[in-house]
């Protein structure tokens, strides 16, 4: 019985995999210039532009790693994922409109606008870190969850997810990238939202839900600190706050209006579907005998070979690390094997949706802000073009490679969204809303100080407390900011901080 | 501790959103579908036919400014 399940679950994922492959086939045949590809021709409408923001957000974190901290610390796990969509409803509200009408390819290009070329460069390398270690980090999740949900060794996993999603990034960019992003956000929803309500009317509703899970899992902090809660939601606040692959969402709409109501309605979507989906899913885990007992055996199973290989394993850190199973067994037990099968190749989805929006990225950065920028600045757009093309595929393999050696999925996430925040969140603000040219120097000196900051509070002190690198660094930048602003406001503007058009960047306020 | 009527109610608005965004997204293509068999089936058959706004869009060679020229 079980192999037949596992053999559904098999068809369900290759029937996947083929589709995603047709849509980069298909998605080629449109790709004209460079525009297309790195900007789908800007003529996307909000709706997808909502399904692509959507399914980017739901990465492996958000679905099977929440439905596992909700089963082991309650609703909190639930509550702290609503920062993720609020920074996008903020982001789609205040920041889309603006940054569509400026008619920009890059967070680099925006940056230069207001603050001038050493902000560019800058945030360039801050993009760049950014995307290559969540690259890195989705890809190593992409052989982790099939690992882990259909048994399939890490490597060949890494391989076949890896190949399909460099494939259809490569020959069908941006383009391909929505496409396949509007297939695995329907997948996604209506796959979660379903099981939901199965699960909901299968345990009697929230009350007898209530009386049967542990004690704290409705508590509003569950098992966490207060501080704790706020620390953790503050770095999910700002660590994916103007990440590069939302600001191309914001870039690739038809207008601003499009932009506008495609980010912030993303947002306002996922707060409302996915922590109370979430919250049923990882509670039901808990409740259910059978994924206890898988989490269990998984436990010891873990236990079993780190004392075969002589390595030391805390059973905390074992029960944490078997907790990976809870989605994909929960899925098992409860749903007839095809329903299973559509969950599986759903949260495989979500994974690579989020891998393929780093990748598409990454290229148009190295694209824009590094080939035509330094390299070929009078490069003709099938230059552009095949540099695109190439730096997808060239970087999706160098990520595939990465994930190899480093699995560590969570740790490299961390160290990204540790140095994002502090570094681009505040001079985004500051060009956003308190824009002034006699401002620019205090704005790039709060990035540096950011940096600064959040490398002494990681690697000097450790990170004491339950304070992360990102709070400190990012109250480092502030700090630095409100004291250089009134210092640096009569500073001449010297090459390295004259922004591209001192005259178009007043204006645009 | 989070009342069970608050989270019915939040399950509730969360399947319907769900729900409408899905139509949202299905209805598109629908929509761009029906568009072009009803252009085509009153176009006279010995007579060209006549492209959609959502067709000329979805394959026209006109290229999009160039953003860096708009720049």
């Amino acid at each position: 019985m079980e192999s037949a399940d596992h053999t559904i679950e098999y068809t369900m994922l290759a029937a996947y995999l083929v589709i995603l492959l047709g849509i980069g086939i298909r998605s080629a045949r449109k790709v004209k210039t460079s525009n297309d590809y790195t900007l789908a021709g800007r003529d996307v409408p909000w709706i997808v532009v909502l399904a692509t923001t959507a399914a980017t957000m739901i990465g492996g974190g958000a679905s099977v790693g929440f439905v596992s901290k909700v089963c082991q610390v309650g609703i909190a796990a639930a509550v702290v994922t609503c920062a993720w969509h609020l920074q996008l409803i903020f982001t789609g509200l205040f920041v889309a409109p603006r940054l569509r009408g400026l008619n920009l390819i890059t967070v680099g290009d925006y940056f230069h606008l207001k603050f001038g070329p050493l902000a560019r460069e800058l945030a360039v390398i801050n993009c760049v870190v950014f995307l290559v270690g969540a690259l890195a980090a989705q890809m190593a999740a992409i052989g982790l969850v099939t690992n882990t949900i259909l048994g399939v060794p890490y490597g060949t996993a890494l391989l076949i997810g890896a190949t399909v999603t460099i494939f259809y990034s490569t020959v069908g960019g941006i383009r391909a990238v929505v496409t396949t992003d509007v297939v695995q956000f329907v997948i996604l929803v209506f796959g979660i939202g379903v099981a939901s309500a199965i699960l909901l009317s299968q345990s009697g509703g929230f009350e007898a839900m209530q009386s049967a899970a542990q004690d704290g899992q409705f508590h509003i902090t569950g098992h966490w600190s207060g501080m704790k809660l706020f620390s953790l939601f503050f770095a999910f606040l700002l660590g994916e706050t103007f990440i590069p692959p939302f600001v191309v969402r914001c870039f690739i709409a038809k207008d601003s209006q499009h932009a506008k109501w495609g980010v912030a309605g993303a947002g306002s979507f996922l707060i409302v579907f996915l922590p109370i989906a979430t919250f049923i899913l990882g509670t039901s885990a808990q409740i259910n005998p059978d994924v206890q007992a898988a989490i269990g055996d998984q436990k010891q199973q873990l236990l079993d070979e780190a004392a075969q290989s002589g390595q030391s394993l805390a059973e905390k850190d074992a029960l944490a690390q078997a907790h990976q199973v809870t989605f994909p067994t929960l899925v098992r037990v409860t749903f007839h094997p095809i329903f299973a099968g559509v969950m599986i190749a759903a949260i495989i989805a979500a994974v690579m949706s989020s891998a393929d929006s780093c990748l598409s990225s990454l290229a148009t950065v190295v694209m824009e802000d590094t080939y035509r920028r330094h390299i070929n600045p009078m490069a003709t757009d099938r230059q552009l073009l095949r540099v695109a093309q190439g730096t997808t595929l060239i970087l999706g393999a160098a990520g595939a490679v990465c994930a190899w050696f480093f699995s560590n999925v969570a740790d490299i996430l961390v160290f990204v969204y540790d140095f994002w925040a502090p570094t681009m969140v505040l001079p985004f603000l500051v060009a956003v809303f308190w824009y002034k040219p006699t401002r620019i120097h205090a704005a790039v000196a709060s990035m540096i100080a950011g940096a600064v900051g959040a490398v002494v509070w990681r690697f000097v002190l450790k990170s004491p407390g339950d304070i992360g690198p990102a709070l400190f660094g990012f109250v480092a930048a502030v700090l630095v900011f409100l004291v250089a602003a009134p210092i640096t406001r009569l500073w001449a503007h010297g090459p390295l901080f004259r922004p591209c058009d001192d005259s178009k960047a007043e204006a645009i306020q | 501790m989070i009342p069970a009527w608050l989270l019915t109610v939040l399950h509730y608005l969360s399947l319907t959103s769900a729900a409408a965004i899905l139509l949202l997204l299905i209805w598109q293509p629908i929509k761009r579908f029906s568009c072009r068999t009803k252009t085509a089936s009153a176009v006279p058959s010995d007579q060209p036919s006549v492209r959609t706004d959502d067709e000329a869009t979805s394959d026209n060679p006109y290229t999009p400014p160039n953003p860096r020229e708009e720049k």
